[in-house]
């Protein structure tokens, strides 16, 4: 088996579900015993090739250049488009992210194949490519079967879980991709961007409480943030609370940001839509505080606090410095 | 609200310049299961699910909406299957679409993302006058991956995947906002294009789409929707059009979180509770 994996970087530094992808290829690789190459498309790509270097891959396609400087699916998928043409590869994986979904689809579009986003396992069923994912807001196990090749799949970082790293890998040939440029290169442009890098102390704190839209106004904001410093703990966001202004992008916990892993987490005015659910589901304990009793957050919380966060939330501060 | 600057403008004879086709579905309503949405042979409880319209395809219609109303855009609905218990072609008529088609037929059930993608591209090509295509950017169970892209793809199309609002409408432009990951992008596709919205919406926000309207359901009470068959579609080139299967699905047992409901002002069930998570070592 021939398998291609894209590595997405954020800010010239690879992303925690493409290691999670790039593990995962090559241990499907090592197991069902075949080759597995990275592809990295960016106008720079030093510092990734050196990082790819003791992972386990047979060989880095590089894709460089200041045509790929802004993310543009059209690009992106023409890339690697081009390498799996010239590799005959059998499956793609990227990492399950905004970009990597979005080459996946328009990928398997050209290439008439098979596609499933958002996978936490990959099999073979014969002489066939399966991908296992999440249905009906992660209730629903599915299995899809790819009938027509290369298998294109999105992964998400579960999919990693079990797998080990290599322990002594070879190094890798490096190989320049050229890619010709095509129709809908400057048809599409990016005119300005914010990015941050994810808050790195958020995804690995032990305690975080999490601000959602319901905080209401700076004196709700104020007594979450108060909560968060007695406790010790990191704040993070919803995206709601982040369009908001209360917390910086970097801060968003769920889909498209950060996901957590605390022993501790406290939601104070989230609803617990399955965009932030996500995020938060590894967390050990959940205590939500929220004003509607029907929120979908009491239905996975640990402790649901059916009340106003602008009473629940000081009482809590008093009651934790009672110690 | 975005600042429309647009010189895109009514023709003379009164017919939007600008063409809107905005494809929808209808989806399973599986946010609130009191039961598993799958029985032991792995098929979904139909009969038992209620559906709603797709929550990001709705959005896509709103952002069409709003260029019909600020640029006098021609907007058509496109729905994706046959209709199980909410009518979304019908929904959109109501919400002020111009005009719905349907998309269904025997095959369609079976149909994965690239058949689906396929079949709208053909709509289109037969059209021949869309100038965005807008849909939602939610993966459907039974699809597999993202159908925008798959559309664009297949008509050569640029695409802009996670759009959240339209900017700005400008010779022959728009400028779109995309989510992305750790952020968001300005980003400028000449049209035609094609957009996949993905907005996280909260309450009150101006981009919240609109309610049905009374006058227009009455208006379009009795307005035919025509059905295409998405076999007959893609008949010319149907050895591609299917490249994924359904092998299963199962549900997976629910992780039991015992919830302890406390209701303010309760304190001393809060007290309870820190005591515990204090013996737990957590805090």
């Amino acid at each position: 088996m021939k398998i291609l994996t894209y590595v997405e970087l954020v800010g010239g530094v690879m992303t925690d579900s493409s290691s999670a992808c790039a593990l995962k290829g090559i241990d499907l690789a090592r197991k069902r015993g075949g080759t597995v190459d990275a592809i990295i498309v960016a106008p720079e790509t030093a510092d990734a090739v050196e990082e790819l270097a003791h992972l386990g891959f047979d060989r880095v396609l590089v894709a460089k250049g200041d045509a790929f400087e802004d993310f543009s699916g059209e690009k992106y998928a023409d890339a690697v488009e081009k390498a799996v043409r010239d590799g005959g590869y059998q499956s793609v994986f990227l990492p399950a992210s905004t970009t990597g979904n979005s080459i996946a689809s328009l990928l398997a579009s050209k290439l008439k194949s098979g596609c499933v986003l958002e996978c936490i396992n990959i099999s073979t069923r014969g002489e066939f490519l399966c991908g296992t994912k999440l249905e009906f807001e992660r209730k629903v196990l599915a299995e899809y079967k790819s009938l027509k090749g290369p298998f294109v799949a999105t992964l998400e970082e579960s999919a990693a879980d079990e797998v080990r790293p290599e322990a002594a890998p070879k190094e890798p040939a490096v190989i320049d991709l050229e890619v010709p440029a095509g129709d809908l290169w400057d048809r599409v442009k990016v005119i300005s961007r914010s990015v941050v890098r994810k808050s790195a102390e958020l995804k690995e704190a032990r305690l975080v409480v999490g601000v959602g839209a319901g905080v209401g106004d700076s004196e709700g904001f104020g007594m979450v943030k108060e909560l968060a410093e007695v406790l010790g703990a990191e704040m993070g966001a919803t995206r709601a609370a982040v369009d908001a202004g209360w917390l910086g992008p970097d801060k968003q916990i769920g889909q498209t940001g950060v996901s957590v892993k605390p022993d501790l987490y406290i939601a104070c005015g989230i609803s617990g839509a399955v965009q932030h659910r996500v995020g938060i589901e590894n967390a050990r304990k959940i205590v939500a505080i929220n004003i509607d009793p029907e929120a979908p957050i009491f239905k996975y919380a640990h402790y649901a606090i059916i009340g106003n966060l602008k009473e629940v939330v000081p009482k809590l501060v008093d009651l934790l410095k009672e110690r | 609200m975005a600042e429309w600057v647009s010189d895109i403008d009514l023709a003379d004879n009164g017919e939007a310049k600008l063409r809107v086709l905005v494809v929808v579905r209808e989806v399973y309503d599986s946010s609130d299961i009191p039961f598993d949405p799958v029985d032991e042979r792995g098929e979904v409880k139909r009969g038992l699910l209620s559906t709603r319209f797709d929550q990001e395809d709705l959005n896509a219609l709103e952002m069409a909406l709003k260029l019909k109303d600020n640029i006098g855009a021609g907007v058509v609905a496109l729905a994706l299957g046959k209709t199980l218990q909410v009518d979304v072609a019908k929904e959109c008529l109501y919400r002020g679409a111009d005009e719905a088609v349907k998309i269904a037929g025997n095959g369609f059930d079976a149909a994965d993302v690239l058949k689906k993608g396929m079949a709208v591209a053909e709509y289109v090509r037969e059209k021949g006058d869309f100038d965005l295509i807008i849909t939602g950017v939610s993966i459907v169970e039974g699809e597999g991956a993202l159908i925008g892209p798959h559309i664009a793809g297949v008509l050569g199309l640029p695409c802009v995947t996670y759009a959240e609002e339209i900017v700005e409408v400008k010779n022959g432009h728009v400028e779109v906002k995309r989510a992305v990951e750790g952020g968001e992008e300005i980003v400028q596709v000449i049209l035609p294009a094609v957009l996949a919205v993905g907005v996280a919406l909260y309450k009150d926000d101006p981009r919240a789409p609109r309610p049905a309207r009374a006058r227009l359901k009455l208006k379009h009470k009795k307005t035919e929707i025509l059905e295409m068959d998405i076999d007959a579609l893609i008949a010319s080139d149907k050895e591609h059009a299917q490249a994924l299967e359904l092998v299963g699905r199962r549900t997976i047992p629910a992780k039991k979180v015992e919830t302890i409901r406390i209701e303010w002002p309760d304190e001393s069930s809060i007290k309870t509770m820190l005591a515990s998570l204090r013996d737990e070592k957590i805090i």
